[in-house]
């Protein structure tokens, strides 16, 4: 019985080894965050069990440091970062206004090693007939280089869906920004 | 020995808790120069003290802007600041605490745009729709380059439809 205990854990540690990036066709993609959405080029799908700094899978065109699309869910009162529970980190609370889930997504960047992050262009935005929440942010990644973003959430369920699409303001933000748009509208949630 | 030290000794701190407490005495702050350094700081007040909330130890923040506003200055942007507290503390009763401090803050002449804003946040959760209107649109008044504008302006849209 121990044996087989042993074994099972054996091949599960291996298992979570051998997470690694995978190419992702354009085309509809079904996230572990619950909602599916569909991309027009092919990306690299990071799993969540590879992502250090926060809850969610994520995909990039030419790696995490030059364009990434975080695709998550947070229930209320968990954190989007990687934390324990009694940690010190921003919560997602359910009954928290539009502004304070916008605040809650800023402050939890701010974490993980983005500075100077600020949300403008707050707006709403029906994401697959739901009433969510659309803004752009700007910022610097640790290493003092400008960063955009194009971010949209919907609370759905009694948890937050958020889609997050951050890079380099040089080049790479708007080599990407319509094909972020086409994702963020296309989602589809259960 | 050691006893006859100790008796030596205690008139000497007697002495020396007295000499510093007359140091005391003469430092009071003078209120020209206390209004003056408000002054200074006033720009950067808010911000400064949205970092010191942000360190997640309420009851210090309370504390601090209840020390600050015992020169009777600053009102709206303290009494913004201590709605916040409540805000994030969200402890029972909170959110009645803070309605009073937005209003506090909204009846004074520095108030925050955003206190117009979180007030009408809270009338809107309340379903409170004229009041939450009227707040959100004093927000926008108050503040019409607002980074959330069009979400406002959507919230206000929803306010004056009929509820079905």
């Amino acid at each position: 019985m121990i044996r087989q205990t042993l074994g099972i854990a054996a091949v599960a540690v291996l298992a979570a080894c051998a997470v690694t990036p995978q190419a992702v066709p354009a085309g509809p993609v079904a996230s572990p965050a619950g909602f599916e959405v569909t991309l027009k080029e092919p990306w690299s799908r990071w799993p969540e069990q590879i992502n250090p700094g926060t809850r969610g899978e994520m995909l990039t065109k030419d790696g995490l440091m030059l364009n990434r699309l975080h695709l998550a869910k947070i229930k209320s009162g968990e954190a989007w970062l990687r934390a324990g529970k009694t940690d010190d980190v921003p919560r997602y609370r359910a009954e928290s206004s539009e502004i304070e889930t916008v605040d809650f997504v800023v402050a939890s960047l701010k974490r993980i090693g983005y500075s100077e992050m600020e949300a403008t262009d707050i707006r709403p935005e029906q994401l697959d007939g739901q009433a969510g929440v659309r803004f752009a942010l700007t910022g610097k990644w640790q290493n003092g280089l400008d960063v955009q973003g194009d971010a949209a959430f919907v609370p759905s369920k009694d948890e937050l869906k958020l889609v997050l699409f951050i890079a380099p303001d040089v080049h790479y933000f708007e080599a990407s920004a319509a094909e972020v748009d086409s994702i963020i509208r296309s989602v589809n949630l259960p | 020995m050691i006893a006859a030290a100790c008796s030596t000794r205690t008139p000497l701190i007697r002495e020396r808790i007295a000499l510093l407490e007359s140091f005391a005495v003469g430092t009071e702050q003078n209120v020209e120069d206390r209004r003056a350094y408000r002054a200074m700081i006033r720009p950067h007040l808010q911000d400064w003290l949205q970092d010191v909330i942000a360190d997640g130890d309420h009851g210090a923040s309370l504390a601090l802007t209840e020390r600050l506003m015992e020169q009777g200055e600053d009102l709206g942007t303290l009494n913004y600041v201590r709605a916040r507290i409540y805000m994030m503390r969200k402890a029972e009763g909170d959110t009645a605490l803070a309605e009073d401090a937005l209003k506090a803050s909204a009846a004074a002449p520095d108030v925050p745009a955003t206190a117009l804003r979180e007030l009408g946040q809270i009338h809107r959760a309340r379903g409170d729709r004229e009041s939450a209107a009227a707040n959100l649109r004093a927000y926008l008044l108050a503040d019409p380059g607002a980074r959330d504008r069009a979400l406002v302006e959507s919230q206000i849209a929803q306010l004056k439809e009929t509820p079905k």
